[in-house]
């Protein structure tokens, strides 16, 4: 083997929230640090250029580059890259770059609940954390202070707090205001959903100038994304490299991790050396990593004597409804989303059907049907003109309401992701193939959400709610490369050290037990931050 | 801390492809802009804005003439003056579309001519596009002013 083209004490890949807040952390603490990203680097300036001038903007990856080095599956063409191997559809987003899906993210930052580290032995079903809220709660702190989390003490979440967010909750929009009233004295308790988006200039960045497209971009930097801890990395001396895509871990005789290949755009290869490794690529791109980098020493993968690595792979599924408001609300003014009802999280019903939370979407129906490019491309169909067209789209689009539940599942070792060595990317790294199915446990959540939807519209005052059908993905990937205290059963142990490799961490979703219902970036990053000292000490072993 | 002095994209920016619009315009030969005058005078009338841009304009009256159905029932249109038919009010269409939308189609590709100046913005009481630094913190709180 040639000599490495680049070496660290410690070698991460991935650039999204969870590599790139580790990476800061561990530069900070004066470790030498290399982050290696798969896509491309971009920026704010040529994201936005690209934005404004797609005809077709509308959906998460639309400011962003493909590379054919590093593909990625898009809401757009959602089979281009992921084989489906069924019976269910796996439809989830991300993106491949500096920063990863943190570009496109929504920014709600939620803890979990301390009833959700413990699924399995309360309610029976799913699987328990190896650690309980307490544990993770000081983290969650921190987290929110490093991504800046806005939020309202004032409202239970359910989740206890020990410290304050650190800015004050987001001004809600006229349309948070109007359910607000509407909802008051019913079941549904209508919250500021805590989000990593600026309500006041916070970290060098501005305060939100209610853009409302936070999914695809944020113009003003006020969302929080991962190029803030990427930049502070690089800060603290931490090397950035992108277009470089992983694709072999590589053990030596004692069964330690040695280095990483990685391949080029071109596809010509190299390699890295280093002394303690980081897999943050997310939960689909870990595990197929750790799953194609079969060796002497790993015959069924490397970190996978369990079994579990692609295992368990979840998703947040979606119930999204829509109606016109009796009256105007004055949608697609503020942030996506403001508000929420979060309160439909837990139940001692949890055993039988999931959780879930609704949030109002103060965005029309822009997800629905793609407005308001459709109801004025229909207006027009209708034959009107001038000022009665100008009214008519005015008209309609000010009234469009939409809400959307999003819904724990449960982990199924038969739901999993696996290389596909037939069908090969553009370099010739195995494609990610699914086996998935939503289960009646998510199904039955899916009906009872439809049900408060058709409630809540009620209470607001609309015309007959449109539902959406088969469950939409929320693309929140979890659970392939589940954490736990027992090797047999768990790839990474409670601090996400991978039980077969002990200078091997595996940080992000690709870790959780269970989903909960509730977005999964905070936890991600609270994590990262948990795990950032063993890897220090594992550094100085 | 210091907080940055920049407020999102900038004007400017947003008109660079309006920038390229005019170097296309410099090109046109006079009896072309005669014909995008009649072109602006229609959409005004279809639109009710009296304040469509000229260069925008040209982008859009270019790519319809170059469609081949639209293209010939558009010329009769601006020669004949209002006449009903299926095909002239797929035309009066296609044109709303454009300035609403900001986009045009040429050889059956989308592209955005202007993404500020869609007629889009102003009708639902955006003071700026949707995707944009629309205003100060909070100012959502309340309907629009216009």
């Amino acid at each position: 083997m040639s000599e490495a083209e680049y070496s660290a004490d410690i070698v991460i890949v991935g650039s999204g929230v969870a590599g790139a807040l580790a990476a800061a952390e561990l530069a900070e603490h004066g470790a030498s640090v290399l982050l290696v990203e798969a896509g491309p680097r971009t920026t704010l300036e040529k994201a936005l250029k690209t934005y404004y001038q797609s005809p077709d903007r509308n959906w998460p990856s639309a400011p962003y580059p493909e590379a054919a080095h590093a593909p990625r599956p898009s809401y757009k063409h959602p089979d281009s890259y992921i084989i489906q191997g069924g019976p269910d559809p796996f439809r989830a987003s991300y993106e491949r770059l500096v920063g990863g899906t943190t570009w496109h993210w929504e920014a709600t930052s939620l803890r979990f609940l301390p009833s959700d580290f413990h699924l399995k032995s309360s309610f029976g079903v799913g699987a328990d954390w190896p650690f309980g809220y307490e544990e993770i709660e000081p983290w969650y702190g921190k987290a929110e202070v490093a991504l800046g989390v806005t939020g309202d003490p004032a409202d239970d979440l359910g989740s206890p707090r020990s410290q304050d967010y650190p800015m004050p909750p987001m001004p809600q929009s006229y349309m948070d205001r109007r359910f607000g009233e509407a909802l008051a004295g019913s079941p549904f308790v209508q919250v500021t959903t805590p989000a990593a988006r600026n309500s006041v200039p916070y970290a060098g960045r501005l305060a939100c100038c209610g853009s409302n497209t936070c999914t695809p971009i944020c113009p003003s930097g006020a969302k929080y994304t991962a190029q803030t801890h990427v930049e502070a990395a690089e800060r603290a001396g931490a090397r950035v490299i992108h277009d470089h895509v992983v694709h072999e871990v590589r053990l030596d005789a004692d069964r330690r991790v040695s280095g990483l290949g990685f391949k080029r755009p071109d596809g010509s290869e190299g390699s890295i050396t280093g002394k303690v490794f980081v897999l943050a690529a997310h939960a689909l791109e870990t595990p197929k990593l750790l799953l194609i980098s079969r060796g002497e020493q790993s015959p069924e993968g490397v970190a996978n004597s369990s079994g579990l690595v692609g295992r368990n792979l979840m998703d947040h599924l979606y119930k999204m409804s829509w109606a016109l408001a009796d009256k105007p609300v004055w949608p697609m003014r503020g942030p996506m989303t403001i508000t929420s009802i979060e309160n439909s999280r837990w139940g001692d019903w949890r055993g039988e059907r999931p959780g879930f939370r609704t949030a109002l979407y103060n965005v029309g129906w822009a997800w629905a049907t793609n407005d308001p490019v459709s109801t004025i491309e229909k207006s027009i169909e209708t034959g009107l003109e001038g000022a009665a067209l100008k009214a008519a789209i005015r008209d309609k689009v000010s009234r469009q309401v939409m809400i959307a539940s999003m819904t724990e599942q449960l982990p199924d070792p038969e739901n999993r992701i696996v290389p596909d060595y037939e069908q090969r990317d553009a370099i010739g790294i195995p494609r990610p193939k699914t086996f998935y199915r939503f289960d009646h446990y998510t199904r039955r959540g899916m009906a009872v959400a439809e049900e408060v939807h058709e409630e809540i519209f009620g209470h607001l005052g609309t015309d007959q709610p449109r539902h959406s059908g088969e469950p939409l993905s929320g693309a929140h990937i979890m659970g392939t490369c589940k954490m736990g205290t027992d090797p047999r059963h768990a790839v990474v142990d409670s601090d996400l050290r991978a039980h077969d490799h002990p200078n091997l961490f595996i940080l992000g979703s690709a870790a959780y037990p269970t989903g909960a219902a509730a977005n999964p970036t905070l936890t991600i990053a609270a994590l990262s931050l948990r795990a950032v000292q063993p890897i220090l000490d594992q550094l100085t072993q | 801390m210091s907080e940055p002095e920049a407020r999102g994209p900038s004007r400017r920016q947003l008109l660079q492809v309006g920038v390229a619009i005019g170097a296309l315009m410099a090109c046109s030969s006079l009896s072309a802009m005669a014909e995008t005058t009649d072109f602006l005078e229609l959409s005004r009338q279809l639109t009710g804005d009296p304040d469509l841009d000229p260069e925008i304009g040209a982008v859009y009256h270019r790519a319809l003439n170059s469609d081949p159905k639209l293209g010939p029932a558009l010329q009769q249109l601006l020669d004949n003056g209002d006449a009903r038919s299926e095909t002239a009010d797929q035309v009066k269409q296609a044109i709303l579309r454009q300035w609403y939308l900001g986009i045009y189609r040429e050889a059956g590709q989308a592209h955005t001519a202007s993404f500020e100046r869609a007629l889009m913005w102003p009708a639902l009481g955006f003071e700026q596009p949707r995707g944009t630094c629309i205003g100060p913190t909070g100012y959502w709180s309340e309907p629009p002013a216009h």
